[in-house]
């Protein structure tokens, strides 16, 4: 096991970089349909800078799978993602704590291999550059 | 004045005074081009009828709906958008796209080979606004609460037809 993630006073994970989850490893990204958008000119429909929003939960990060976690546990990369119309980004952890994200483990009751990355907040300049980092695993129903 | 310059400068205020979204989705539309010399009842520009549907599907996403721990998406952020269109667009200003956020709010987004705009209602009075001008990739981020003209001036010059 892991070792366990800092908390606040409350019970809440706290932001932070997690040791165990190296510059070299993974996460990914749940995209839905929901997260796309239109290019005018073009009617290309690509995965917005939205996609890459912090939830609303108390010290709430963006949530992540940990991949190399996952495939350690013998099961598919994309194995968390249950909707067939759900697509996936993977980003290098490293690469997001160089751009001054943090990346730690936010284990959730149906899924160990859960995590946040903190730091991207409100605006769209530090979601776009996150969005920079992405590559695509697989498409979401609808993007090109 | 021409037709071109006269929708250019129309302005849409009658049905921001709906209170609810579910009262403006319903709101009847008429909009004055007195600069035209003439009311029409019953015009309303292709982007209202697209932001309309786009609220009726995300107004009923509830808490976790993406399974990635995003809130509900908040009906007061959305129709605040919706007010943010109308004293933004013009008549033919190309409907955005419009994104659920984890916290609640909505991302507009408009993008074209020229620029990208991007308008993030938080919730009401809190908008955070940002362009990317892909010439020169000069990148700005300005913070909004009532007041749109810039990111009007904006969208009328990029992402009308």
């Amino acid at each position: 096991m892991p070792a366990d993630p800092p908390r606040d006073a409350a019970g809440n994970i706290e932001p932070h970089n997690h040791a165990e989850i190296l510059d070299a490893h993974h996460v990914i990204r749940h995209i839905t349909p929901d997260d796309l958008c239109e290019e005018a000119d073009t009617g290309i429909t690509r995965v917005s800078s939205g996609a890459y929003s912090e939830s609303s939960d108390v010290n709430g990060g963006m949530s992540v799978d940990i991949e190399e976690w996952v495939l350690a546990a013998n099961l598919d990369a994309l194995h968390y993602i249950r909707d067939p119309s759900y697509g996936a980004t993977r980003l290098n952890v490293g690469a997001l704590r160089k751009a001054g994200f943090k990346v730690g483990w936010d284990p959730l009751p149906h899924n160990p291999h859960h995590g946040a990355v903190w730091g991207i907040g409100n605006g769209s300049k530090r979601k776009r550059r996150v969005a920079k980092l992405a590559t695509t695993i697989r498409k979401a129903m609808g993007e090109d | 004045m021409s037709t071109a310059q006269a929708l250019d400068q129309w302005s849409w205020s009658d049905s921001i005074a709906a209170q609810t979204i579910d009262a403006a989705l319903r709101a009847p539309m008429a909009v004055s081009t007195s600069m035209l010399g003439r009311t029409d009842v019953g015009f309303v520009p292709e982007w209202v009828n697209v932001f309309q549907q786009r609220i009726a599907e995300l107004h009923g996403l509830r808490r976790d709906w993406d399974g990635r721990g995003s809130a509900a998406v908040r009906p007061d952020a959305l129709f605040f958008a919706y007010s943010v269109l109308g004293q933004s667009m013009a008549p033919a200003t190309v409907a955005p796209s419009v994104i659920p956020l984890g916290h609640g709010g909505v991302q507009m987004v408009w993008s074209s080979a020229d620029a990208d705009v991007e308008v993030e209602v938080v919730q009401p009075n809190e908008v955070i606004i940002y362009h990317l001008d892909k010439a020169s990739g000069t990148e700005r981020e300005w913070h909004a609460a009532t007041e749109f003209s810039d990111l009007s001036t904006l969208l009328r010059a990029v992402f009308t037809r």
